[in-house]
Parts: C-alpha cells; structure tokens; sequence
C-alpha cells in the first residue's frame, strides 16, 4: 500500500485526522503534568507559568481546543455503536449512546474546569 | 441517463501479460440493471474470456465481490444507475492476490476463518433426546447481527491495516469469532481468545471502521472487534499472573 493511502477515501482521512488530534491532546496533557511535577519547585514552576500563559501557548491551547474537540466528536461518533447498553429491556440506539457520551465529556470538561481554575 | 455506459473492466491474464490493465466496453444501459448484469452483458456478447464469480444473484452467497469506482461492493447489489457515471471502473477486490480479471485468490481468508474456530464448541454434549440447546431472544439477539455475515471479503478489501499487515486476522474472522464467544452454547471463548490476542489479532484492528462502513450485511465487524478487546485484555492478564490466581 502507498503511503498516502489514508487520501483515497475521506472516512480513511478522518480516521488520521483522528489520530492526528490525540497527539494535539497528548501534548497538553504533558505540559499539564509537567506543571503539577514543578509544583515542588516555587522559581521553576513561576518560569514554566510564564510560558503557559504567553501568547504562544494561548494559541496552542485553542488549537488543542479544536482537536479535543475533533476527537471527541469523531470518537464517541464510532464508539457509540460499540458499547451494548440496555435499559428496560432494550438496547440503547448508538444516537442516544452518542449524545449521552458527549454530554458527560463536556460535564466531566466543565467539572475539570471549575476544580482547576476555579478551586471551588 | 444515456443509453450506454462504459464499463472500464480491470483486466488480468498472467498467462499473457504479467502486468494488469483496463479494457473498455459500452454495454447497453438499463435502469434497473447491477453490476453484474452489466458484466454478465460483457461475457455473454462481448468477450467470453472475462473471469468474475457470481453464483446467487441476490446478496446471499457472497461471491461477487468487486472493487466498483474504487469501494469494495458486492456487484449484483449495486446498481448501475446509483454510481451516476459514464464510465464505470470495476476492478478486483482489493488486498488479494488476482488469479485472474476479477476473480481473487481466497485461501489467505480461508486459513483465517479456520483460525478463529468459527463453530460451537461443547465441554460436553447432551444426550440428543433430551432435546435441542434452547435460547432466549435476548440471547440470539447478542450475536444475531454478526452471524449474518456471507464471507464475502469485503470488509477485508476496506480494511486498510489488512492491506498493510497482511498476517492480522482481519474483520470478518474477527467477527465471527464474536459470534461464537457471545453465544450462550458455545464453551470456547478462552481458547478461541488465546488465538486472538496475539500479535496479529486484535490489538492489530486500529478502529479505522471501514470494514462496518462497506459491509453489504451491516454486520459491524468494528463494533465486534471492539467489543472482543476488553475480554481479550483480561485473558491476556490472566495468562501473565501465577496459575492460582487465575480464574
Ligand atoms: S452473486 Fe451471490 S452475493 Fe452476489
């Protein structure tokens, strides 16, 4: 198979192009553990802040914005056929798995949201 | 639609030319004509030396398939009228070696299916007088999506990691092998597990989902495959910790 065989066919594309966002979302997931690691250091924790809120970085996190939302959109799209729930003896439709795994991603997202930077 | 389309045949004939190549043939055009009809039209007037399979003519049997306009179809279920082109490009299915034209070399899927022990298997029989192995809808339910598969290969021809690592298992293997692990008769799903969790089985599946997508039986090998992970993560832990911990 050629190397560009994932141009043939656009599900092929948005296969990668899901792959390609959860490097996006690993990266942030790095700088972010990295920022707790240097929590026990005060001078390189302040130098690393800096940089996290440069404009660079800024820019950085809209564009993982963007891919987290990629792939969470395109990842419970095909995962909702996979799990078999069943409720009141039917199995749940994967349109409602889907809708339901998107709302508990921006729940658990609004949660995270609040405990990180709003330390309610 | 015009009265005639051309149909642009993918040709192979290693005995003549070691290379493959198009040949072009202007078929009469009917609306409610398939694929095959319209290959058929070739062999029968036009050169009889075109080589396809085809046996039951209505999505059954699973003999048929074709690259048409470069997706994996099953040919006497696609109609002409639907690709809305004038020419239209029917090529062998995709990731088997050609024999010949359109016709592949199937043994690579046979071994396959052999592989993953697509039968019930019993710890022990019951006496047949006391009867037939009775189930619940619910439970024919949990496999009765996949046991429609007609071994067609073209969730494999869709498969691009099959294409690319020709030794992994492949979907419809796969899927059957969840057919079988998931009915409440069969005994088998450690052994058959073993056989899939090893380099080329499951963990080789990337979730492309391509094989679900053309299926002609909406079978979902992706979904199958998925579900058989978890199971198959468990067994493979099993098989890491000292005996008396294993269940
Ligand atoms: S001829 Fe049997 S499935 Fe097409």
């Amino acid at each position: 198979m050629p190397s560009t065989w994932w141009l043939r066919n656009p599900r092929y594309f948005l296969y990668m192009l899901r792959e390609v966002t959860s490097i996006f979302v690993y990266l942030y997931a790095l700088a972010f553990v990295v920022q707790f690691l240097l929590l026990a250091d005060r001078g390189l924790f302040d130098a690393f802040r800096v940089l996290f809120t440069s404009s660079v970085f800024r820019a950085f996190t809209g564009v993982v914005l963007v891919m987290a939302v990629v792939h969470a959109i395109t990842w419970w799209s095909l995962n909702a056929g996979v799990f078999r729930i069943r409720l009141r003896g039917r199995t749940l439709p994967p349109a409602a798995l889907f809708a339901g795994g998107m709302l508990a991603w921006i729940v658990v997202s609004g949660l995270v949201y609040l405990l990180v930077f709003r330390g309610f | 639609m015009a009265d005639e389309i051309i149909l642009r045949v993918t040709r192979y004939r290693p005995e003549q030319s070691p290379l493959p190549f198009h040949e072009d043939f202007a078929v009469p055009f009917r609306n409610d004509m398939m694929v095959l009809d319209a290959l058929a039209y070739v062999k029968d007037h036009m050169d009889g030396s075109l080589a396809f399979r085809w046996s039951c003519r209505m999505g059954i049997c699973g003999s048929c398939g074709a690259s048409v306009e470069g997706t994996p179809r099953l040919t006497c279920s696609t109609f002409l009228h639907e690709i809305r082109k004038p020419i239209v490009r029917v090529g062998p299915l995709g990731h088997f070696p050609v024999i010949k034209d359109l016709v592949v070399d199937m043994d690579d899927f046979m071994r396959k299916l052999q592989q993953v022990m697509p039968w019930i298997i019993r710890e022990s029989e019951k006496p047949l007088e006391r009867g037939e192995y009775s189930q619940l809808p619910e439970q024919v339910e949990l496999y009765r999506q996949q046991s429609l598969c007609i071994n067609c290969m073209i969730c494999y021809a869709g498969c691009p990691v099959y294409g690319l690592e020709p030794e992994f298992i492949g979907p419809a293997a796969l899927a059957l092998a969840y057919r079988y692990n998931v009915d409440t008769r069969d005994h088998g799903s450690k052994e058959r597990l073993a056989r899939l969790i090893g380099r080329t089985g499951l963990w080789e599946c990337t979730y492309v989902g391509e094989c679900s997508v053309v299926c002609p039986k909406n079978v979902d090998p992706a979904g199958a495959i998925q579900r058989l992970k978890a199971p198959g993560a468990i067994q493979a832990i099993q098989i890491l910790l000292p005996p008396i911990l294993r269940r």
